[in-house]
C-alpha cells in the first residue's frame, strides 16, 4: 500500500467534492446554456474520479510500504517550518510595523537557519534591508508600508 | 521582404537605449539563473514579474524573454564546471560536458555551449521571423470552437509534460482548471468561489501562484538539504573549440538545431524535451555511439543547440496562436496580460512594435549572451562559490517584495507562501506543478471558448466536428492521449497474459 498517495488521493477527494458543491451551488446549466459553474463541474468530477483511481492504486500496491515519516527522514526540516513560521509571521506584521522593521527581523531570522555568528546575522540583514529598500523604493518606486514609526 | 521590414522596425524598437538596457538586464539574469542550480526560469520570471509592472509591457517582456533564453546559455556552465545542471535543459549536457571538464577541456566544452547555443538560437529566430506572420493570418479564422480545440491539444501534451505519474498530471491540470475557475465568470459576472473575499473576484493571480510553486517551494526544498558540490579547477586559457571540435560537432549541431526547433513549438515540448532527445538522436546516428558519456563533443553540441533553438521557437505558438506551450512561456502569457495585452494572432496587427520589437531583441540578447558567456565565466565560477545560507534569504525576500509590489497587498503574499507551501508539499508527494500552471493559465480562455462555442451551435458539440480544423485538431489531441495511455494499457495486457499462462 501507498500511504502517501493514499492520503493526497483522499486530500484530493474531499477538494473534489467540495467543488462539485460550488459549482451545483452556482448552476451548472444545460449543454446549449452552460452556467457558471459548468466549467467547474466538470472539472472537478473528473478530478473527484482521478482521486479514486489514485486511492486505488495506492491501496493495491504491493510494492514495499512508502509511509509518510520517510520523506523527511535524514533532512534538516526544521529548517523549513521555521522558515514557513517567519513568512507568516511577516505576513501578518508587515503592514503593522512597517516594511523596515518587519523584514530586518525576517531576515535576521533566515540568516540565523543559517546557523552564522551573531554579528554577521544582524549585520547581513540591517546591509540586505537597506539594498532592499534603496533598489525597490527609490529605483523602482514601490511604496512599503511605514508602520507607526513612519519609516 | 514584410518579414524583413518588421525585422528593421523591430530593431528601431529594440535598440532604444531603455529596451537595449532590459535585454541587457534579462540576458544577464537570465545567465546568473541558469548557472545558479535551484530556481529555474520559471521561478526566476515569476520573481521578476511583478518588477516588470513599473515599466512598459515592450520592456517588460524584453527583459523576461531575455531572462528565458539567457537561462538556455548559463546552465550549461554548472553542467560541465559542477556536474549540476543548473536548470532542467542542461541535465543531459553534464553527460558529457563534465567528462571533458575532467579531462581538461572545458575551456572547448563551454565555448562550443556558447557558440552551438548561439548558432541555434539564431536559427530559432529566423524561424519565428518567418514563421509568425503566416500563421497569425491562419489563426484569423479561428473562432471559439477552433480556440477550444487547440487549447485542448495543449493540456494534452500535459500528458508528456510529466516525468513522474501521468496520472498525477492530470490530476494537477484538473487542479489548475478549477483554481483558474475563481473570480467573477466572464459571461455572467457571478463571483466563482470568491467566498465573500474581495481580493478574490479578480481571480488568483499568475504571479503568486508561480511565484510560490516554483520560487518558495523550490527553496523550501533545498533548505533542508545539504548539498556540496565540487567545481573543477582548471584555467580557462582557450575556451574556442579546435578544428577538429568544430568537424566532429557540425551536423551534431545541425540536427540539435532542427530538433529543437520542431520540439519547441509543440506544446508540452520545449527545452528540456528538446535537449534530451537531440542527445538521444545523437548517440543513435553517431558512428561510434559508445564515446557518448566519456567526453564527446557531440553531447555537449547537440543538447546545447537543441535548447537554445527550442527556447526560441517556442515563442511561435505564445505570440501567433496565444498558446504557451510550456510553463515558462506560461508565466510569460501571465505578463502579457497584465501589461493588458493579449498574445494570439492580432498581436502582430495591434502591437507590431512589441512583436517586432520582441524579435529583434532576442537576436540582439543572442549576441549578449555570446559575449557574456565566454569572458565572464571565471565570474559565474565565483557566484556559484556564494554559500546557500545567503543566497536563499535573498530569493525569499525578492519574492515577498514582488508579491507586495503588485497590488500592494498583504494577500498576494499570502497567497504566495500557501503555493510555496504547496510547492513543497507537491516535491514530497511526487506531484508536478508545471501541468498546474499550464492549465491555470489556459483555464480562463477554455472555459470561455467553451460556452461561447456551446451558446453558437446551441449545445450541439457536433459543431467541433464539422469545422475543420477544430475536428483535425481534436482528432491530433485524441490521437496523442491513445499513444500516452496505449503503453501503459499493453503492459497490463502483458501482465494479464503472463499470469493467465502461468495459470
Amino acid at each position: 500500500m501507498n500511504k502517501r498517495d493514499l492520503i493526497s488521493g483522499l486530500f484530493w477527494l474531499a477538494i473534489a467534492v467540495f467543488v462539485l458543491t460550488q459549482a451545483l451551488e452556482l448552476g451548472v446549466g444545460t449543454v446549449s446554456t452552460p452556467g457558471a459553474g459548468f466549467m467547474l463541474f466538470w472539472s472537478s468530477t473528473l478530478f473527484g474520479l482521478l482521486s479514486i483511481i489514485l486511492m486505488i492504486k495506492a491501496l493495491a500496491r504491493k510494492d514495499g510500504q512508502k509511509g509518510i515519516a520517510e520523506l523527511w527522514q535524514g533532512l534538516t526540516w526544521s529548517n523549513v517550518v521555521i522558515t514557513v513560521i517567519a513568512l507568516v509571521l511577516y505576513c501578518l506584521f508587515l503592514v503593522k510595523v512597517g516594511f523596515i522593521i518587519a523584514t530586518t527581523a525576517f531576515m535576521a531570522v533566515l540568516y540565523g537557519v543559517g546557523r552564522m555568528k551573531v554579528w554577521i546575522v544582524i549585520g547581513s540583514a540591517l546591509v540586505t534591508v537597506a539594498l532592499t529598500y534603496i533598489i525597490f523604493h527609490y529605483a523602482l518606486q514601490i511604496e512599503f508600508p511605514r508602520g507607526p514609526f513612519r519609516w | 521582404m514584410d518579414a524583413l521590414n518588421g525585422l528593421l522596425y523591430g530593431f528601431s524598437v529594440a535598440l532604444q537605449p531603455d529596451n537595449l538596457l532590459y535585454c541587457f538586464i534579462g540576458s544577464v539574469l537570465g545567465t546568473l539563473v541558469g548557472v545558479l542550480p535551484g530556481i529555474g526560469p520559471v521561478g526566476a520570471i515569476s520573481i521578476l514579474l511583478p518588477i516588470t509592472f513599473k515599466i512598459s509591457a515592450t520592456g517588460s517582456i524584453i527583459m523576461l524573454a531575455g531572462l528565458y533564453y539567457g537561462a538556455m546559455y548559463g546552465g550549461s556552465t554548472t553542467s560541465i564546471l559542477v556536474n549540476i545542471p543548473g536548470e532542467a535543459a542542461s541535465v543531459i549536457t553534464c553527460m558529457d560536458g563534465y567528462q571533458m571538464a575532467l579531462k581538461g577541456r572545458a575551456g572547448p566544452a563551454l565555448g562550443m555551449a556558447a557558440f552551438g547555443s548561439f548558432i541555434a538560437g539564431t536559427v530559432g529566430i529566423i524561424g519565428l521571423m518567418l514563421f509568425a506572420k503566416p500563421l497569425s493570418g491562419f489563426a484569423l479564422d479561428f473562432g471559439p470552437h477552433e480556440y477550444f480545440a487547440l487549447i485542448i491539444l495543449g493540456l494534452t501534451f500535459v500528458t508528456y509534460l510529466s516525468h513522474g505519474s501521468m496520472l498525477k498530471s492530470v490530476m494537477m491540470a484538473c487542479l489548475g482548471l478549477m483554481l483558474s475557475n475563481i473570480g467573477l465568470d466572464p459571461i455572467t459576472s457571478s463571483p466563482r468561489m470568491t467566498f465573500g473575499i474581495l481580493e478574490l473576484f479578480d481571480g488568483v493571480g499568475i504571479a503568486p501562484v508561480a511565484m510560490g510553486l516554483f520560487g518558495i517551494g523550490e527553496v523550501l526544498v533545498n533548505l533542508e538539504q545539504t548539498i556540496t558540490q565540487e567545481i573543477v579547477k582548471t584555467k580557462f586559457k582557450n575556451l574556442f573549440p579546435s578544428k577538429l571540435d568544430w568537424i566532429q560537432s557540425k551536423w551534431a549541431l545541425v540536427r540539435g538545431t532542427l530538433v529543437g526547433f520542431f520540439l519547441g513549438i509543440l506544446p508540452g515540448g520545449g527545452p528540456v524535451l528538446a535537449s534530451f532527445m537531440s542527445y538521444g538522436l545523437e548517440k543513435r546516428v553517431s558512428k561510434e555511439p559508445q564515446k557518448f558519456g566519456t567526453g564527446a563533443i557531440e553531447g555537449v553540441a547537440a543538447p546545447e543547440s537543441a535548447n537554445n533553438s527550442a527556447a526560441s521557437s517556442s515563442f511561435i505558438p505564445l505570440l501567433t496562436l496565444g498558446i504557451p506551450p510550456n510553463v515558462s512561456l506560461s508565466v510569460l502569457f501571465g505578463a502579457f496580460l497584465i501589461h493588458g495585452v493579449t498574445p494570439g494572432p492580432l498581436l502582430l496587427k495591434d502591437h507590431p512594435d512589441l512583436f517586432w520589437g520582441v524579435v529583434s531583441s532576442m537576436y540582439l540578447g543572442n549576441v549578449m549572451l555570446l559575449v557574456l558567456n565566454l569572458p565572464l565565466i571565471p565570474m559565474w565560477v565565483q557566484v556559484l562559490k556564494i554559500p546557500a545560507k545567503l543566497l536563499y534569504p535573498l530569493i525569499l525576500l525578492f519574492c515577498l517584495v514582488g508579491a507586495y509590489s503588485m497590488n500592494n497587498s498583504v494577500f498576494d503574499v499570502m497567497v504566495m507562501i500557501i503555493f510555496g507551501v504547496v510547492g513543497y508539499l507537491f516535491r514530497k508527494f511526487e506531484y508536478e506543478g508545471a501541468p498546474l500552471v499550464l492549465a491555470f493559465v489556459l483555464g480562463p480562455m477554455l472555459d470561455l471558448n467553451l460556452r461561447q462555442a456551446l451558446l453558437v451551435s446551441e449545445g450541439s458539440f457536433l459543431a467541433f466536428f464539422t469545422r475543420p480544423i477544430s475536428a483535425v485538431t481534436l482528432g491530433l489531441a485524441a490521437l496523442l492521449l491513445i499513444t500516452a495511455v496505449l503503453p501503459f494499457v499493453a503492459k497490463k495486457v502483458a501482465k494479464y497474459r503472463e499470469v493467465a499462462e502461468d495459470q
